[in-house]
């Protein structure tokens, strides 16, 4: 009979359900009769078990059944948690508020040009958001000679947003990491800033486009800033949805593409287009079921830009406009130059050649917006041109995850890509499908790969450090940037604080398996900042 | 001047096309409610020792359920298949409720630290009942988790591994943790050696 070199807890905690092996039941009755400790601890696990399965039970609310059957008609379902305003309750009930009060579709812009076109549903009630100034930018176009980058930049290095102070002065800067270097953003509304959540920086360096999570309204908020003249620009309001998060700037930096839903769970989303030359904003969908994709390459004075469109089915097109003409138009959808079918969310590689997308059978979801309910696989295509797909090619960007039976997947999944247009990292997925061993895929993980590597699998995960603060609680990752050369990836990660709500720290992690990450930031400050996201500095930034 | 040449059908199917409809769809959900909605919600009761939160977590448990009906391969699987959504959707709630409160809600940053008398105070003033609930409220959410699969639900370390996305090594050791731990919080309430 086996020796234990310690008391087997583990024994007798499996003894109480019988799960216990022939072998180890002999061993363990031979050491209890020896061991005064570890009949005590029976005795205690026993107690313990006797006493939880005696607990009452408590009668379900009478109104279940009848709550149940409502939600399933009215299309309620999660949002993952870190796009979450709020608590569960008070998130659905400031909504409600807002619907009521008619305080919806807030669409803000800066004026300019084209005030006529955007705009129309701006409330009264929200004046304080609408008396951000319309003036219009310094700088009024896209300079042909490559300005100097702002605050001492250099191409590959990382820039991050940094919100600090008490709730009611808060100030939200940006940092060259690089040099701690930092600029002070000016709020162009009266209500203070958001948790950031995305930011982007133009490829000339020369803009900042950013989204912040304001949680009083449960709403993001995206902003472009101006660097050079430290000219913010609020440009509009959206509820938070699954695929609805990417600020894609067109290969040639003028245009900002992004998404609104401007009626929270309408499920009414549409495209629209900022233009920096002009300051001007513009709503360029109008069906309802449109998602900012990706740019594919400019050819022959054109913008392309994929958009796709919410199904059950879902289907991407490709739209086209004069890239010197503004925004002068208001439906890119009325003429699109090609479409795809079964394809949704390509993101082109900025060379062009490359793209991960997703297939798989959709629904709308009141608070997601479009999610897949079965085939929900990112894939990865290493052939195209231009920026067009071929999406027959397309291969499981995982390797080792398959649908479950009835083909549930991911419901939803945010990909990134190194300016190299080979490394990606894919992250928050929400997998809907049967796990693959213990927490995997963890929506918490970030993956990271190279198309010249082969599919991602599970120890594809980086290294992001402790997950847990000090006072044990769980970090959650909201966003990644990747490093122009795919070898740093700046993750940040949010944790909730009494103080503010929730802080972020950033961490700069290699994207080999065996890298360790840097804590980037201030320990010890009170609150605690918010750090990040992060967002590198092209490579073609002028020096 | 448009040279540029998109194709101009790009046509691809869908891989996994969505399961058709069934007619008996319904009648089997609303077996499954009968069955299985006052287990549930006693489970997710334990998990957040708060009724409304627990009511809010069923609901959504049996909306997630209702749509994923279709994935259920069998009945001899409904009890572990819905356990493992309650169980995602509870982490998930209490995680959310953790992570994102409102940055302008002073009310409730003013219950932080928690103003009440702590267990050993308490435990005269509490029915048995309420300070065995206490004592596994203050578990890690794993922890708690197990140990409810366990000893309330009366489930193997196999079937708490397929709720739990675990193997049954893991699901003992962790089961062995939980119950040192819920050993000590039951010693702080007064309960047990």
């Amino acid at each position: 009979v086996r020796r234990f070199d310690s008391h087997p807890d583990e024994l007798i905690s499996a003894s109480l359900t019988g799960d216990l092996t022939d072998v180890e039941r002999r061993e363990f009755e031979a050491h209890l009769s020896s061991c005064e400790v570890c009949r005590e601890t029976l005795e205690a696990f026993s107690q313990q078990r006797q006493l939880l399965s005696g607990l009452p039970v408590s009668l379900v609310p009478r109104d279940l059944g009848a709550r149940v059957r409502t939600g399933i008609e009215s299309g309620r379902f999660g949002l993952p948690w870190w796009r979450r305003p709020g608590g569960l309750l008070a998130g659905v009930a400031s909504l409600a508020t807002v619907a009521a009060a008619g305080v919806v579709a807030v669409f803000l812009l800066n004026g300019g040009n084209n005030s006529s076109q955007v705009g129309a549903s701006i409330s009264p009630s929200t004046s304080a958001l609408a008396s951000t100034s319309p003036t219009p930018p310094a700088s009024t176009s896209v300079p042909a000679t490559p300005a100097p980058l702002p605050m001492g930049m250099k191409p590959g290095d990382l820039v991050y947003t940094s919100l600090t102070g008490p709730k009611e002065d808060r100030k939200l800067a940006l940092i060259r990491d690089a040099s701690g270097d930092s600029a002070s953003l000016t709020n162009p509304s009266e209500i203070a800033w958001g948790q950031p959540r995305r930011a982007s920086l133009s490829p000339d360096g020369q803009m900042l486009a950013f989204a912040t999570l304001l949680d009083s309204k449960g709403t993001w908020v995206v902003y472009v800033t101006y660097l050079a003249t430290d000219k913010t620009i609020q440009l509009g309001e959206t509820f938070p949805q699954a695929f609805g998060d990417r600020l894609l700037w067109s290969p040639d930096g003028r245009y900002l593409a992004f998404t609104v839903e401007p009626v929270p769970q309408a499920g009414s989303s549409d495209v629209w287009l900022f233009d920096r030359s002009t300051g001007g904003v513009n709503q360029v969908t109008k069906t309802g079921n449109a998602y900012a994709a990706s740019w594919a390459l400019p050819e022959n004075g054109m913008e392309n830009l994929w958009i796709s469109l919410g199904s059950d089915d879902p289907t991407t097109v490709v739209t086209q406009f004069p890239a010197a003409d503004g925004l002068t138009f208001d439906d890119l959808l009325a003429k699109p130059l090609a479409k795809a079918d079964g394809i949704w969310m390509p993101l082109v590689s900025p060379d062009g050649a490359k793209a991960l997308f997703w297939r798989g059978s959709m629904r709308r979801d009141g608070e997601t917006g479009w999610i897949f309910v079965t085939g929900g696989l990112p894939q990865l295509t290493a052939s195209g041109s231009g920026g067009v797909p071929s999406w027959s090619t397309g291969a499981p960007l995982f390797g080792d995850l398959e649908p479950s039976q009835a083909g549930e997947a991911f419901a939803s999944g945010d990909v990134t890509w190194a300016e190299d247009s080979d490394a990606y990292t894919f992250w928050a997925g929400m997998w809907n499908g049967t796990p693959e061993g213990a927490n995997y895929p963890d929506q918490n993980a970030v993956y990271a790969g190279r198309v010249s590597d082969g599919p991602l699998t599970k120890t594809s995960a980086l290294t992001l450090g402790t997950m847990t603060t000090p006072e044990g609680e769980q970090l959650g990752v909201v966003d990644v940037g990747l490093s122009p050369d795919g070898i740093k990836a700046a993750v940040t990660l949010v944790y909730p604080t009494p103080e503010f709500g929730a802080a972020a720290f950033l961490r700069i992690t290699p994207t080999n398996p065996s890298g360790k990450p840097i804590e980037v930031g201030s320990a010890g400050v009170s609150p605690p900042p918010w750090l990040g996201p992060g967002t590198y500095v092209s490579r073609s930034a002028a020096p | 001047v448009q040279s540029m040449a998109w194709p101009q059908q790009l046509a691809a199917g869908p891989l996994v096309s969505a399961p058709a409809g069934d007619a008996g769809r319904e009648a089997r959900f609303e077996r499954v409610f009968a069955q299985f909605s006052a287990p549930i919600y006693n489970y997710v009761l334990r998990m957040v020792s708060d009724a409304d939160r627990a009511a809010d977590i069923t609901q959504d448990t049996f909306i997630k359920a209702y749509r994923k009906l279709d994935t259920l391969a069998d009945d001899a699987s409904t009890r572990s298949w819905l356990y493992r959504i309650a169980t995602n959707t509870a982490i998930d709630e209490i995680r959310r409720r953790r992570f994102v409160t409102p940055m302008g809600d002073d009310e409730r940053h003013h219950e932080r630290p928690d103003p009440r008398p702590g267990p050993e105070a308490q435990v005269l003033g509490a029915s048995i009942d309420e300070r065995i609930q206490r004592a596994l409220a203050r578990l890690r959410p794993n922890h708690r988790q197990c140990l409810v699969l366990s000893d309330v639900e009366d489930m193997s370390a196999t079937q708490i591994g397929e709720v739990m996305g675990m193997s049954y090594g893991a699901v003992r050791t962790l089961l062995c943790r939980a119950r040192g731990e819920m050993r000590r919080e039951l010693q702080r309430e007064g309960i047990g050696t």
